[in-house]
């Protein structure tokens, strides 16, 4: 679609027309006065107060269309800078087509295209390049964190960001032109000084950016909590403690594949959607190969990730796919039928290293826990993971939240097959320190102010990666011209992040995302 | 006194006023010079030196265009430097101090043996259109000329500053002009005035050179004009000397802050701040003291320096204590005292891209009247307004350089495209295209403007010539393939080329980071007994190294590019009330051709841009 427009006025539906409603909204703007609508409505139009309601008949051809109440937005005080008149009209679906359609027809208004309305607020300056594509993510939100997002754009929190960006950028280009043009001025030793000062604030500014975007985008905008193990290790158990202890939200929505079930829950405030996924094991049968790939692959994209391993069978943990994962949580179940006394420290030496570390018995009836030394151990797997783990490991004096890492005691996972009564004190334990570790990181992840709108993850990459060619140059060339040359590239992708000078196509990406009327 | 009409007269005999005396010249048009009587044409009222960064440039595309500059640049240069020598080829520049009595007086023999240019050397006190035709009243005469070129420098209201003393002229001992809405008729002056200054010349006798760093001429260094021997030495060859400023210098300079012209209200014009004055140095950076201070002769026939680095309009006496305190200065005597001078200035958005008023047609302007500093965009300037008043009158398509290809386009686009708040100079980060715009290969860059002037001249042979044999160069080197086989290996190993590991082309070979293109070509040449002109080899090897960055800088640019080269329609902009009053109002003024024009006035809002790209067709 091509934003070349006309000043012409326009109209559009802004509550949509998929579905009946009580009230439906519809926008006219871009009209030259009251005057013009005075066909519409007998009332004494021109006269219509700002931003005040007023209830009154729509005519078409001397026909009462609707009973509706008007509102009315004088340009430049409105949202995209024109005259703009809100007529909210009962919202079925053919009565709102119709009105619409009766505008069209008198010849004096036409129908907006995708976004067109937005599109006048960039063009009348009511609304930055930037700021609109934070509308855009506002209005399409799925996560908070997406909601958060938009309002930073709008606000202009993010787009001070990328000011500072360009800002740092204009700074160098400033030490190479100085280098080039006013040497004799300036002097050979402070022209160079100024340039390496800008570069490595430049990479500093560049590499905060990109650590806003190196999170997936996906494990924040639905997280996933994904838990994996073997099959009998007791995740289904877990799923079941969750379920039963969060608000569940939607019910099993899955249903395309038999190999993992989702369940949507909220923990904190936001959303994730539990995932417990196939059992994993060494296997030759090709279907069950393809149910554990998934699995693998929902772990890879997963925001938080659990591993259950049945204490008694950690000697035969062998699973290549996932030895390099990084998890945020192991929980060694079935303490209570561990026969050997045995360390977490040892135990661990034999998984892929998590963040966390608990021990769960089956049932609290019989705790055996003190079969297994807990603690004090530091968190695991530092080194590559393996044998050289064996000796014994000092706790990180550095770690986080609850003091050294150690493995901490649960209450029992119900086994699946266990017909006796649960025990839900115990059980809830695990619950509260699985959210609490969701939360958690989910907080962290956003006090990291993670990017994203996907335009901008992708200039940003582009921008980190520009850069880390130009850096690489910087250092290896002696040739100042070619370093400004490249260092134009550098600027040509800072400015389409930040939309200064927007090439059309950034222009028709963005609007092609819009609703008629938004 | 006769009637006869010329066709195009100059006004002023400056380095603008001579380089449009002379290309216009060439089309074999009557062409007068009107110069103030006791100034001789393309005398050096400051700095004695020709060329720089960017401006190295700028002279070697006016000698392409058929220009006066290179050659008495040539003829007059006492000593050669390459600036930028180690920062790689496209940033090089060349400058050369020239002896300002022997440039002065090679350009008043040119002019007088050039039998299309007559020079009359009267005051003009106004210049009017009278059917068609320019009505100029001098002193006792009235010249009438079917163009004007307006190149009068300074001296338009002209007024010097010495500390407390003011007198009018437009420079040291001489008459001023009137102020430019006298002088010319509709024509729009910048509301506010420029000022630049010059430091004082101190007698040779008096410096003791010795505390000094010596800064000996470039033997290497090669000329400006294209048929000169390259390394060839029209005169003797000196050297210049460095010094620098100290705590003491600077500390009389600010002791006396409020006797200094420029900062007690007494000027209120602006000045460059890229070329600062002493005083300027010690008021803004008030912990640095250190400055540089290069001395510079004048001429071999002249007993004056030149102190580049201090020019000053302080009270004389505090010129003399200040200069005492620099070391080698110590016993300094002044000839001549430093002086600030304002003067009018043309707005420069009146002018359209061939320099031509808009509000007076036939009505040309160049040089220092039009914000610029320098003799090098005056004489660049000269050119772009001598040429084009010569083509309107051929009735032939005018001159216009592209920013893209030539220094000279790109100042002449910044200077109409945006009103100038400080005199306007040359930096090559005003090009968005340095790697291309490089002085070697300027005789190509700039071949097909000049052979659109259609004059045919030796000039035009010689560039036909050199073209031929870059491209003939240039394939021989993409043609030319190494076999990776143990006797090229060695054979590379032996000239230190790196290793060969596959077959490479002799491109290929010049590109690789430790090598010097030129230097390879020659050598490799020279091994295949290939006999190649030393300028074409140099020009052939510097385009084949970029030629990789400059097709990925174009890649950025094209983008910028193809927006920036659509014509835009001014008028209907303003009269969208999408644009705000502001931008309307920038917008009007200037009257943007395209839209990169439009991008590059400043004001200009992100969203008007936006609104201009959107409704471009």
């Amino acid at each position: 679609m091509n934003y070349i427009t006309d000043d012409l006025p326009i109209v559009a539906c802004s509550t949509g027309l998929s579905e009946n409603t009580a009230i439906g909204i519809i926008r006219l703007s871009g009209f030259p006065s009251l005057d013009y609508l005075k066909d519409f409505f007998k009332i004494n139009i021109s006269e219509l107060e700002e931003r005040k309601a007023t209830f009154c008949n729509l005519y078409f051809n001397e026909i009462v269309l609707d009973e509706v109440v008007i509102t009315f937005f004088k340009g430049p005080r409105s949202y995209n800078g024109e005259n703009i008149l809100e007529i909210s009209a009962h919202g079925n679906i053919f009565n709102l087509k119709r009105i619409i359609e009766s505008f069209v027809a008198s010849g004096l208004f036409r129908l907006a295209s995708q976004g067109e309305f937005t599109y006048r607020a960039l063009l009348n300056k009511k609304l930055t390049l930037a700021q609109v594509e934070g509308l855009d993510a506002l209005l399409n939100a799925s996560s908070s964190l997406m909601l958060d997002q938009g309002l930073d754009l709008l606000n202009g929190k993010l787009y001070k960001r990328y000011k500072e960006l360009s800002a740092s950028y204009l700074k160098l280009k400033s030490a190479i032109e100085m280098n080039i043009d006013f040497m004799e001025d300036v002097g050979e030793e402070e022209s160079e000084k100024l340039l390496k000062d800008s570069v490595s604030k430049l990479s500093s500014i560049i590499e905060s950016l990109n650590k806003s975007v190196s999170i997936s985008s996906k494990s924040l905008m639905s997280p996933d909590v994904v838990l994996v193990g073997e099959p009998n290790a007791g995740k289904s158990s877990l799923f079941n403690l969750i379920l039963n202890d969060s608000r569940s939200i939607v019910s099993d929505i899955a249903g395309t594949t038999r190999d993992f079930i989702t369940e949507y829950i909220s923990l904190g405030t936001n959303t994730f959607r539990l995932v417990d996924t196939a059992g994993l094991r060494e296997t030759t049968d090709v279907i069950e190969e393809e149910g554990i790939k998934r699995s693998v692959n929902l772990l890879d994209e997963g925001f938080f990730k659990v591993l259950l391993v049945n204490v008694n069978e950690v000697d035969d943990f062998k699973f290549s796919a996932i030895k390099d994962t990084s998890f945020d949580m192991i929980i060694f179940t079935h303490v209570d039928q561990l026969t050997n006394k045995v360390s977490v420290n040892e135990l661990s030496s034999k998984l892929p290293q998590a963040t966390h570390y608990y021990v769960s018995n089956t049932s609290s009836k019989n705790n055996n826990s003190e079969l297994l030394e807990v603690g004090p151990m530091g968190p695991l797997n530092n080194g590559p993971t393996g044998a050289d783990n064996s000796g014994p490991i000092e706790p990180l004096s550095s770690v986080s939240e609850s003091g050294p890492m150690g493995a901490k005691f649960l209450g029992p996972i119900e086994p699946q097959s266990q017909t006796g009564p649960i025990e839900p004190v115990a059980g809830l334990c695990i619950v509260s320190e699985l959210t609490k570790n969701v939360v958690s990181k989910y907080q962290l992840l956003k006090s990291s102010d993670p990017i994203l709108i996907s335009r901008h993850r992708i200039k940003i990459e582009e921008i980190t990666q520009v850069f880390s060619e130009f850096h690489h140059n910087i250092n290896n060339l002696s040739d100042i011209g070619i370093i400004s040359s490249e260092s134009r590239i550098l600027e040509g992708k800072i400015s389409e992040l930040i939309g200064v000078v927007s090439p059309d196509d950034v222009l028709n990406n963005i609007f092609s995302n819009f609703c008629i009327g938004k | 006194m006769d009637n006869k009409i010329f066709d195009i007269a100059i006004i002023g005999g400056g380095h603008a006023g001579l380089e449009a005396a002379w290309t216009s010249a060439q089309f074999g048009l009557n062409v007068a010079i009107i110069t103030m009587p006791e100034v001789s044409i393309a005398s050096a009222p400051c700095n004695p030196a020709v060329g720089g960064v960017g401006k190295g440039q700028v002279v070697r595309e006016i000698d392409a265009l058929g220009g006066i500059m290179g050659k008495l640049a040539d003829r007059s240069a006492i000593q050669y430097r390459i600036l930028n020598e180690s920062k790689g080829y496209a940033v090089q520049s060349t400058r050369v101090q020239i002896d300002k009595e022997v440039y002065t007086r090679e350009a008043e023999q040119m002019v007088s043996d050039n039998p299309n240019i007559t020079v009359i050397r009267k005051k003009v006190n106004k210049t009017s259109l009278k059917e068609g035709c320019f009505e100029i009243v001098t002193d006792g005469e009235i010249v009438k000329s079917k163009k004007v070129v307006v190149t009068t420098g300074t001296f338009l209201s002209g007024k010097m500053h010495v500390g407390e003393e003011q007198s009018t002229g437009g420079r040291v001992d001489c008459d001023t002009a009137g102020s430019l809405d006298d002088v010319f008729e509709g024509v729009k002056a910048l509301p506010k005035k420029f000022k630049t200054g010059t430091p004082p010349r101190l007698k040779r006798q008096t410096i003791d050179f010795s505390q000094m760093d010596e800064q000996e001429s470039d033997p290497l260094t090669m000329n400006f004009h294209y048929s000169h021997d390259s390394k060839e030495r029209f005169v003797e060859q000196v050297s210049c000397h460095l010094t620098r400023t100290n705590d003491n210098t600077l500390g009389i300079i600010r002791d006396n802050k409020e006797r200094s012209p420029i900062f007690n209200g007494q000027i209120k014009a602006v000045g460059p701040r890229y070329c600062p004055s002493i005083e300027d140095k010690a008021y803004r950076y008030e912990d640095k003291n250190s400055h540089h201070v290069f001395v510079e002769p004048e001429s071999l026939e002249l007993d004056t320096f030149y102190p580049n680095g201090i020019s000053t309009s302080l009270p004389k006496e505090i010129q003399l204590d200040f200069i005492r305190t620099i070391p080698g200065l110590e016993k300094a005597e002044i000839e001549i005292y430093g002086y600030a001078v304002e003067y009018d200035v043309v707005d420069t958005t009146t002018l359209d891209r061939s320099l031509q008023s808009q509000d007076v047609p036939g009505l040309y302007f160049a040089g220092q009247v039009n914000g610029t500093s320098g003799y090098e965009e005056a004489a660049g300037q000269g050119l772009v307004a001598g040429t084009n008043a010569a083509l309107a009158l051929l009735e032939k398509e005018p001159l216009i350089l592209d920013r893209e290809v030539s220094y000279i386009g790109v100042m002449v686009e910044d200077l109409v495209s945006d009103k100038r708040d400080e005199p306007y100079r040359l930096f090559t980060a005003r090009s968005e295209n340095r790697l291309y715009v490089r002085e070697d290969n300027t005789l190509l860059r700039i071949l097909p403007f000049r052979k659109a002037l259609g004059l045919d001249s030796d000039l035009d042979k010689y560039m036909d010539k050199f073209e031929l044999a870059f491209s003939v160069l240039t394939d021989l080197c993409k043609n030319t393939t190494y076999k990776a086989n143990p006797k090229n290996k060695e054979y590379f190993k032996s000239m230190n080329y790196g290793p060969l590991t596959a077959n490479i082309t002799l491109s290929e070979l010049i590109k690789r980071a430790q090598l010097d293109p030129v230097e390879t070509i020659t050598k490799e040449l020279k091994a295949n007994g290939l006999l190649f002109d030393e300028k074409v080899i140099r020009t052939t090897a510097i385009s084949l190294k970029y030629e990789g960055y400059i097709n990925r800088a174009d890649i950025e640019n094209q983008k910028i590019l193809r927006l920036a080269k659509k014509s835009i329609n001014w008028n209907k902009i303003v009269s969208s009330e999408n644009v705000s009053y502001e931008c309307k109002q920038r917008i009007t003024e200037i009257r943007p051709e395209t839209f990169g024009q439009l991008q590059r006035i400043t004001g200009i809002r992100p969203a008007t841009l936006a609104y201009v790209a959107g409704n471009l067709v």
